[in-house]
């Protein structure tokens, strides 16, 4: 009995040198291979970024979704790349009042800002058909007013391209292009479309002050007196659900209720982010303002009896004066990130790839 | 050798033997859900438009677009009177499935008679950025120029519309309650004594929303303005009334 004792003790201890100096007498261990993992950095106060574990950020990804965002091979005639109507100097919107597919075909609806878009689930598109980025990436593709693209079409061309496959390759581990791939490249380069440097931000770090007008800009966005922060607060600057802000007595755009089928959601569209808004005219889910006055304006004295209208919005405004307008614009002001605006990881690759 | 084996098993089949045929002595930990409906005076709440319109005490018809508020420090009491807290808060909106229901685990086994909570966040929890940043939270932010620096999260958003014969377009009502006006709800006693061991107690939870507006303070619509967070006395107000807002329906125990 003790002999059999003395011989476990024996291979417990020998199995625990061999385990130590394993990296000693050993091969040194393979280099890892594949895609380069990328952790983003998530700003102060904003929510976790939701990543689907099956869509890690990666490098190699991100880098190929840039490519692919900023190339009209997703269009039906390669005429419309993602960032023709997705702009990054506007923000990723339009200037547009609505967007203009292949062929010069009509959009219906303004092209969203995309601003902190990783955020936005489950909720993206001004109807919030789309739960994921993942899941959002496809429909332009395909609509007959946007891309007007074959899938099959497209990864043939993608698969035969000269450089696609390689690309594909480094971010994925395979040089079979398809339509989930293409989709969750796009996804990840869409995720770093992270902004949280702007004035608003500055002056919350203690690191600006805002100026008169911005401040009491501030006090009305965030008191029920603008009564904007309901569904713009901080620091996402949406609250990603659904309203009738009251733009029409009818609505024409079922908005939401194209989706859930519900009556009370008829009328009712997306709280857009406001960061950046001062780029992102015109406005609204139908872009009717030209102008952010004219938009903010509307809450002022605008908005009229709608069937769904938000118990949060008055019927006939808020009864903003001019000043009020005014030092609101200078508030919105702040949430300007330029280093966000001006980004060159946000802009077409050159040819180099940086 | 043989002898101290068997003594062994005798010692063991008597030690199992105590802990089946005796579990009131042995109580297990278990587990409570608290699951929430809604109803306005019986009927069951729907939300959204003047389909689903309902009669305050003060004859307003009204319906309703938004419930959402914290429920937090549950307290059991025990067959004895005994209070048992369970520290925590939950996040509820009426329409999202997701969170009606609040798992409380690891509650200490034995005979439970009622249950009560705050409806919101006491001093304690109520801080500045205090709750995860969750989109959910994000948007129950109680905001800087209104005490939120102080203060962190609205307790309740409880938004609606009613009819008025003076005001055109169904004016609304929006009863945002935050600062120190959270809930103490009243002691609700179950139908009948449950018992926690080692299985699961479900507790039906019943918001009559006409509570709000009923006792000890009728409430009129339009004798306020349709938003009230600048008026903590006014929150004060709905907050007593809606002490005696729940009932608890059921209590059903599952293994």
């Amino acid at each position: 009995m003790i002999r059999f004792v003395l011989a476990g003790l024996t291979a417990m201890v020998l199995l625990a040198g061999c385990d130590g100096g394993g990296s000693t007498v050993g091969p040194d261990p393979p280099e890892p291979t594949g895609p380069t993992p990328l952790e983003l950095a998530t700003p102060a106060g904003f929510p976790p970024l939701p990543i689907p574990a099956d869509n890690p950020m990666t490098v190699e990804g991100v880098a190929l979704g840039r490519r692919l965002f900023f190339d009209p091979i997703l269009s039906g005639d390669n005429s419309i790349a993602c960032a023709s109507c997705h702009r990054p100097n506007a923000a990723f919107s339009d200037p547009r009042r609505v967007s203009l597919g292949v062929a010069d075909r009509e959009g219906f609806r303004n092209a969203p800002n995309l601003t902190n878009i990783g955020w936005a689930n489950p909720r993206l598109f001004w109807d919030g058909r789309a739960e994921s980025l993942e899941e959002q990436v496809p429909h332009p593709v395909v609509d007959f007013d946007e891309m007007d693209q074959d899938w099959g079409e497209l990864l043939a061309e993608l698969q035969n391209h000269a450089a696609y496959p390689a690309l594909f390759e480094a971010a994925f581990e395979t040089t079979q292009i398809t339509q989930d791939l293409v989709t969750k490249a796009l996804a990840q380069f869409e995720r770093t479309f992270i902004s949280a440097e702007a004035k608003f931000d500055r002056v919350q770090r203690g690191e600006a002050t805002f100026t008169d007008a911005e401040a009491r800009g501030f006090e009305l966005f965030f008191t029920e007196r603008g009564e904007c922060f309901h569904c713009h607060g901080n620091p996402l600057f949406t609250d990603n659900d659904f309203h009738d802000i009251g733009l029409d007595a009818a609505p024409d755009d079922a908005g939401r209720s194209d989706v859930t089928g519900k009556r009370s959601d008829y009328g009712k569209f997306k709280s857009p982010t406001l960061r950046n808004v001062t780029v992102t005219a015109p406005y609204m889910h139908d872009g009717r303002f030209a102008t952010l006055r004219e938009a903010v304006q509307h809450y002022a004295t605008g908005p009229r009896p709608s069937p769904n209208l938000d118990p949060l919005i008055l019927v006939g405004g808020f009864g903003l004066s001019e000043q009020e307008v005014d030092d609101l614009l200078a508030f919105l002001e702040t949430l300007t990130d330029p280093a966000f605006l001006n980004n060159p990881a946000l802009r077409p690759p050159t040819v180099n790839g940086q | 050798m043989r002898r101290g084996i068997f003594l062994i098993a005798a010692l063991a089949l008597l030690w199992a033997g105590c802990d089946s045929s005796d579990p009131i002595d042995n109580t297990s930990p278990g587990t409570v859900v608290l699951s929430f409906s809604f109803e306005v005076d019986g009927e069951p709440l729907g939300f959204d438009d003047s389909s689903f319109s309902y009669v305050n005490a003060a004859g307003d018809t009204y319906w309703v677009s938004t419930l959402r508020y914290y429920i937090s420090d549950v307290v059991l009491y025990d067959s004895d009177g005994d209070r048992h807290e369970i520290d925590g808060f939950h996040y509820v909106d009426a329409e999202d499935a997701s969170t009606l229901s609040y798992t409380l685990s690891d509650v200490p086994g034995g005979e439970y008679t009622a249950v009560t909570f705050f409806l919101g966040l006491d001093e304690e929890k109520n801080l500045p950025n205090s709750l995860p940043t969750t989109t959910e939270n994000l948007n129950m932010a109680w905001p800087i120029p209104m005490g939120g620096d102080v203060w962190g999260y609205h307790h309740l958003k409880l938004e609606v519309n009613y009819i008025n014969p003076v005001i055109p377009a169904e004016p609304p009502f929006n009863a945002h309650l935050g600062l120190d006006n959270y809930v103490t709800v009243r002691k609700l006693p179950f139908p009948e004594t449950a018992r926690v061991d080692a299985n699961t107690m479900e507790l039906t939870l019943s918001m009559n929303v006409n509570e709000w507006w009923k006792t000890p303070n009728t409430f009129v619509f339009a004798d306020h303005p349709p938003m009230i967070m600048g008026m903590p006395p006014l929150q004060r107000l709905l907050a007593d009334n809606a002490a005696d807002a729940f009932t608890v329906k059921a209590v059903t125990l599952r293994d």
